[in-house]
């Protein structure tokens, strides 16, 4: 006496074999499907399987190999029950079977049936493989061949599809995934097949899932998840369409992988929120530049009129010296409109590093800090990069100032430099493209950042009123700024309580350092009494330009418009004209100057602009004008730029 | 229908064959139903597969005439002859309503 189990989806079959097997003494279990069929499995041990290949819901194939992985089944005698199997030219071996059965008239089925009981009975189970028993009474197979090629046709589709595709029951048991959504799952076909669909989510998720899928069979309509679920560490979307057979209703359920596009929609959004306050920031530099040219101008020509020993000297060095910190702040600003002017030469991080550890501003930094220790590591034969030491000193200090302040019962920061390729894409905080890069790492092991803040840290302001951090609430975003503008990239690792590390990215440069430049002296740049035209639309500029080009030994006249300079210029010729770009309500610098050249073509030109570089600017340069005179300029630069007209 | 020589054929005797006939034609009722259907919305792959299982279950019991009703039905479809369908269809119709009185 054994114990048999009948799987079949013909009710007619079930009672054939189940009579049969009957009568030989044997109990004997049916299942209408596969799904059935694993529900009995799981109380019920048989000795025997006995499985049809074509099959709703869980196919013949899938079921052997889900029997199969199943320890107590492990050893069970598996026959497969088929029309087909000769068709497919398959032998028992690819199902794992022990022996293999053509259907046909019931009294050859039941011989073999029989015969193949006999050879287990007789311990001669393994002889029966390879052999599909009653090959010879198999008719037409047109009808099999159909279904199969058909089969094959959607099976490829469904196969190389990049969405998930899974069908569920309507109690939510799933009885096909493709490869694509085992993939996404990450749970092998044999466990999966005939589970709960719903449990594959956390307890969180669950009933949501379980109403989706509900709400779909119900309404028949097809609706998707209104937010995306977390699965597998990864984010997806689900889509659920209700399918209606006459015979059952199944729920197809369309599975994306979406944490990429999540991952790029963060990213742009927070770019668009840098290029907004960067557009604010921009506009009020603009007009503090202009404001700062007296405190920053004017003194340069007041110390030439006192003498060497005069105790006014220092105050006012002490005023010019504050102007242009007052102006540095205001390149902050405009490096946060992402429209600073700056020089880019060929620099080496070590070099910056070590100049800042040994400068004043350090000196005061450690003073505030006084547990806060510096060490470094940096790389002896590190590359250089194309970069302005400006920006990267100032990006630098506010790293270091950071690290300092995070570690408020005092600590290490370690600072390293390093060669790196990147050969494969990194994603972390940003995503490193592959290339020759330094990285700059800045680790401390302070108070860290929650991953709710980190996301925002490179906000203007955000440090400052969020974080409750001193300094300007600008320090991070200029960090940001300055790295986009070298073309690198900035990586963020921190755990609350235990540190953070900064690591940013910058893109090679296999140049040479340049020679430095010296302080010349005036006298390399004095005039000869050229004559030259300042054109301002702002009363304060016109007279500094007027003072200094004066001292310098020039001519100069100055008219307050760009209407104004071209009205002047019919009349007179100038040797070359300063021009403002921007000169509200009139016409622009760009304008003026094409106007000028239609009066006289050639007409040197250099441009003072308290905004920066942009492409009118160049589209003038184009059309002749000369070197770019950042407002406010000391007497050295414009001066210098005049001559080289 | 000759039920003792069918039956006999398949080495059963006449009550056991009836049985498994009565069931035969519960099944096919409801093939035919889903055949119907799925004639009417031209599902040549469902047509294909209704063929394929009740084929089976004639071969196993040996009813020769359905056997070749279940290839008919699967060729036309596979032609794409639907309205060819449709006719072996009501033939299906009509060999059933023949055994109805048989199996009671």
């Amino acid at each position: 006496m054994k114990k048999m189990l009948v799987v079949d989806n013909h009710p007619m079959l079930l009672k054939v074999m189940s009579n049969l097997l009957d009568k030989q003494g044997h109990q004997v279990l049916t299942a209408l499907d596969g799904l059935a069929a694993l529900e009995i499995l799981k109380t019920y041990t048989p000795d025997v399987i006995f499985i049809d290949l074509v099959m709703p819901n869980i196919s013949g194939e899938k079921l052997c190999r889900i029997i199969r992985s199943m320890p107590k089944l492990k050893n069970v005698f598996l026959v497969i029950l088929s029309a087909i199997a000769a068709e497919e030219g398959a032998s028992c071996a690819d199902y794992n079977a022990h022996a293999c059965i053509a259907k046909g008239p019931l009294n050859k089925m039941g011989e073999h049936v029989l015969s193949v009981l006999d050879h287990l009975d007789r311990g001669r189970g393994d002889d029966l493989q390879g052999k599909i028993i009653g090959k010879e009474d198999i008719y037409e197979r047109e009808i099999t061949k159909e279904l199969l090629t058909s089969k094959r046709h959607y099976e490829t589709t469904l196969n190389h599809m990049s969405e998930g595709l899974l069908e569920l029951t309507l109690e939510s048991k799933i009885v096909y995934a493709n490869p694509a959504a085992l993939a996404i799952i990450g749970i092998p076909e044999e466990m999966l097949l005939s589970s709960d669909f719903a449990k594959l989510f956390n307890t969180i998720q669950y009933n949501k899932i379980k109403n989706l899928l509900e709400e779909a069979g119900d309404t028949q309509r097809t609706i998707a998840l209104d937010s995306p679920a977390e699965l597998n560490n990864k984010l997806v979307s689900l889509k659920v369409i209700p399918v209606k057979d006459d015979d059952h209703s199944h729920i197809l359920v369309i599975l994306s992988d979406i944490s990429r596009r999540k991952q790029l929609e963060a990213q742009l959004q927070r770019a668009h929120k840098m290029e907004a306050v960067g557009t604010l920031a921009g506009g009020v530099a603009h007009d503090l530049n202009n404001i700062l040219s007296g405190i920053v101008s004017y003194p340069d020509l007041i110390l030439m009129q006192i003498p060497e020993n005069s105790p006014l000297r220092k105050p006012i060095v002490t005023m010019q010296e504050s102007g242009k910190k007052a102006g540095v702040i205001v390149q902050d600003l405009l490096t946060l409109a992402r429209r600073g002017v700056a020089t880019m030469e060929v620099v080496n991080i070590n070099d910056i590093i070590t100049a800042y550890l040994q400068s004043p501003e350090h000196q005061k930094l450690q003073s505030y800090h006084p547990r806060v220790a510096v060490e470094t590591n940096l790389e002896a034969e590190l590359l250089n990069i194309s970069g302005s030491s400006v920006h990267l000193t100032k990006t630098f200090m506010n790293l270091v100032s950071n690290a300092a302040e995070a570690m408020i019962n005092g600590g290490k920061i370690f600072i390293s430099t390093e060669n790196c390729y990147i050969d494969r894409p990194i994603s972390g905080y940003d995503c490193v493209e592959e290339g020759d890069y330094i990285t700059l790492r800045v680790s401390d092991a302070g108070i860290g950042i929650s991953s709710k803040d980190i996301d925002r840290i490179f906000e203007p302001f955000y440090t400052k009123k969020i974080m409750g951090r001193s300094g300007t609430g600008l320090g991070m975003a200029v960090v940001w700024g300055t790295v986009k503008d070298h073309n690198g990239y900035i990586d963020v690792q921190s755990i609350k309580g235990k540190g953070t590390t900064f690591t940013l990215y910058f893109p090679v440069s296999r140049q040479e350092i340049a020679k430095e430049k010296t302080l010349l002296p005036m006298e390399d740049y004095m005039g000869k009494e050229e004559s030259i035209l300042v054109v301002d639309d702002v009363k304060e500029q016109r007279e500094i330009a007027f003072a200094m080009l004066t001292t310098l030994g020039y001519t100069v006249d100055t008219a307050a418009s760009g209407e104004e300079a071209v009205v002047y210029l019919k009349e007179h010729a100038v040797d070359l004209i300063v021009l403002d770009m921007i000169m509200d309500p009139g016409i622009d610098g760009l304008d003026t100057y094409k106007q000028i050249l239609e009066i006289h073509p050639g007409q040197k030109a250099i441009i003072a602009s308290g905004f920066s570089e942009t492409e009118r600017v160049k589209e003038a340069q184009r059309l002749g004008a000369g070197s770019y005179v950042k407002k406010p300029y000391t007497l050295e630069k414009i001066g210098l730029a005049v001559r080289d007209e | 229908m000759n039920l003792k020589e069918l039956s006999k054929n398949l080495g059963l005797d006449e009550d056991e064959y009836m049985e498994l006939l009565e069931l035969f034609f519960e099944t096919s009722m409801a093939d035919l139903n889903q055949l119907q259907r799925a004639i009417e919305t031209a599902d040549a792959e469902k047509v294909a597969s209704i063929a394929h299982s009740f084929k089976g279950a004639a071969v196993n019991l040996g009813l020769n005439e359905f056997v070749e009703i279940a290839k008919d039905i699967a060729i036309t479809a596979s032609n794409g002859q639907l309205e060819d369908t449709a006719r072996v269809a009501r033939t299906l119709k009509e060999s059933l309503d023949s055994i109805a009185g048989v199996v009671k």
